[in-house]
């Protein structure tokens, strides 16, 4: 019988994932927040008018807020335990480990049920079409103070991105945390290999949907009732998403 | 609206079962054989806090343990170290070197005596600084050892080169990958090797688990001699070199952890087993009645109770060995023990 030792290029990469996983995680949570504090008042909202309006349009049934609310919460539980087991500090969210490990796995299952589905229901509407590159070309506009609208469809180029990014990372997230829940029917090193992914894939995750929560609330005033009462209003729908509201005209 | 609920079902009952074998998996199911100890030299050292995340209840059983008290803290003793002392290199006998200190900087304290820091500029890494003395208000600090070196007809504090840290304050001498997490003292980590992958893969064989352990300090040694050759000088861990004398260990059935605990104290606080050596015997010896003070003879020479009782069960009976309790340091004299003790280190 042979022995497994571990792979030395992922040893080392392993040691250094845990030597700046503290600074990862800070870089990831506060480090954004400063980002988005310094957008907030550098630039600023966009399209402050739009947040005044009459919601009237609806832009999300009920099943799709449904579909993100459990994927909102369930993923905000996983990140709290998850850092605190990634910085070994369980005691400091007044839990035990198992306790905090039990919370991790059953809000796992509510992460995986609804991000499968989220992936599926948004699919169609997150396939890239050509005007997409002039959304890219003024980065949507928030760069800048003016306002601008480039062309966008039911969801604009930065949220097709934003759609990818987390689709990628929520699949490579989910597996590695099914291997590491079922340690004794993986390999040392696959098992290693899980760790530091879902370490990774968390990281980008959590930095990415801070982003996404500041770009649906403050940086877009009328956009936060979308994941409430799924409303919009005629304007806002006809500013930031012309080619949908043209869609949804027609019908 | 329907098709929704149909993919929501299927994914529902999809990590149902996923979910379902998710008790019991700690077990290895995987026939894999994993290299210990390639493994932790690939690891990194995560500190107590670390482990103590799963295991807490170990952590809280070994707190209790003389391991755990080896190498305190400053914040454990209400002693006062904020105080500048000037000190001299002890350790250098031409033109030692000399540095004022805050006894605040210091490491912790070994044994409840020695005041272990490193000292900018002198010679050597760590240095016994200063002594605790235990008197009627707790502990009182003074010099681990004095002697006028400016001859100003005051004696100046001299610290110590400190020669005990592989074994009372092994954190301190520790190599490898994230040694800033471990405390100065005996950790899980000191035993248990660096712990980085066991605590990321769960895996058992990622981690030490064996006496080889406690043979790291409680060892056979290297017993000092007298000048001529002809006796052993007693050495601090004098009892456990004897019990690779015993026919506890030869016999190849009995290993440390088969009397001694490893995480937890007995009624009487000490690392044992049974509640008492009696009990402690008792568990394999049923119907015989040990003497302690002959089974396992403490040395009426050991000048600072620092001789643990002998682990040789018998093998080497106290009258036998020829000690002579007029010389200061305890010492083998008879030629047959000692070579039986040489032939055991080979």
């Amino acid at each position: 019988m042979t022995y497994t030792s571990t792979n030395p290029l992922l040893a080392n990469l392993n040691n250094l994932y845990l030597e700046y996983i503290g600074l990862i995680v800070l870089l990831s949570t506060v480090g954004v927040l400063l980002g988005i504090a310094g957008h907030f008042v550098i630039i600023g909202p966009n399209a402050k008018r739009l947040g005044k309006l009459k919601p009237e349009i609806v832009r999300l049934t009920p099943f799709e807020r449904t579909a993100h609310f459990v994927r909102m919460l369930s993923f905000i539980i996983l990140a709290v335990t998850g850092i605190a087991f990634a910085l070994f500090h369980v005691g400091t969210l007044g839990l035990s480990y198992v306790a905090a490990y039990k919370i991790h796995l059953v809000f796992a299952a509510l992460f995986t049920l609804s991000s499968l589905n989220s992936i599926f229901i948004w699919l169609k509407d997150s396939i890239f079409k050509t005007y997409d590159r002039d959304w890219f070309k003024v980065m949507g506009g928030y760069l800048t103070r003016k306002e601008i609208h480039p062309p966008s469809g039911r969801f604009n180029a930065g949220q097709k991105a934003f759609y990818w990014f987390s689709t990628f990372f929520s699949i490579l997230i989910i597996f590695s945390g099914l291997m590491l829940a079922y340690p004794g029917k993986f390999g040392l090193n696959s098992l290693l290999w899980a760790s530091v992914l879902h370490g990774i894939s968390a990281i980008g995750l959590i930095a990415g949907v801070i982003a996404h929560a500041y770009l649906g609330s403050l940086a877009n005033p009328g956009t936060i009732g979308t994941i409430i009462h799924g409303k919009v209003s005629r304007e806002w729908a006809k500013n930031h998403h012309p080619q949908w509201f043209e869609e949804i005209e027609q019908k | 609206m329907r098709k929704h609920f149909l993919i929501s079902s299927l994914l529902v009952l999809v990590l149902g079962l996923i979910l379902s074998g998710c008790a019991g998996n700690e077990t290895n199911t995987k026939k894999e054989k994993i290299d210990t100890k390639e493994v932790q030299q690939m690891s990194a050292y995560i500190g107590t806090d670390a482990c103590i995340t799963c295991h807490s209840e170990t952590g809280q059983g070994f707190a209790m343990t003389s391991h755990a008290g080896i190498f305190k803290s400053l914040d454990q003793y209400n002693t006062d170290f904020k105080q500048m002392v000037n000190v001299w290199d002890g350790a250098t006998k031409e033109n030692p070197a000399t540095k004022a200190i805050n006894l605040e900087d210091t490491y912790g304290v070994m044994m409840d005596s020695y005041v272990v820091g490193n000292i900018d500029g002198f010679s050597q890494e760590l240095y016994r600084v200063a002594s605790l003395e235990k008197s009627e208000q707790g502990y009182e600090l003074v010099a681990a050892s004095l002697k006028d070196y400016n001859s100003d007809g005051i004696q100046d504090w001299s610290a110590k080169a400190y020669s005990c840290a592989e074994c009372h304050s092994p954190g301190l001498v520790a190599q490898g990958l994230g040694i800033k997490n471990l405390e100065p003292g005996i950790s899980c980590e000191t035993c248990h090797g660096p712990g980085s992958i066991h605590a990321q893969t769960k895996r058992k064989e990622a981690i030490s688990i064996n006496q080889n352990a406690c043979i790291t300090c409680h060892t056979l040694g290297q017993p000092s001699e007298t000048e001529d050759g002809s006796s052993l000088i007693a050495e601090n861990h004098y009892g456990t070199r004897n019990w690779f004398a015993s026919d506890h260990y030869t016999s190849g059935y009995v290993n440390c952890l088969s009397c001694h605990t490893s995480h937890e104290v007995n009624k009487e606080g000490s690392m044992l087993k049974g509640d008492n050596f009696t009990e402690n015997c008792a568990s394999c010896h049923k119907d015989e009645n040990f003497d302690i003070e002959e089974i396992m003879w403490k040395n009426p020479t050991d000048l600072h109770d620092h001789v643990t009782r002998d682990h040789s069960f018998g093998a080497i009976p106290y009258e036998k060995i020829g000690d002579n309790p007029e010389t200061k340091e305890v010492e083998i004299t008879d030629p047959k023990i000692i070579k039986k003790l040489k032939s055991l280190i080979k």
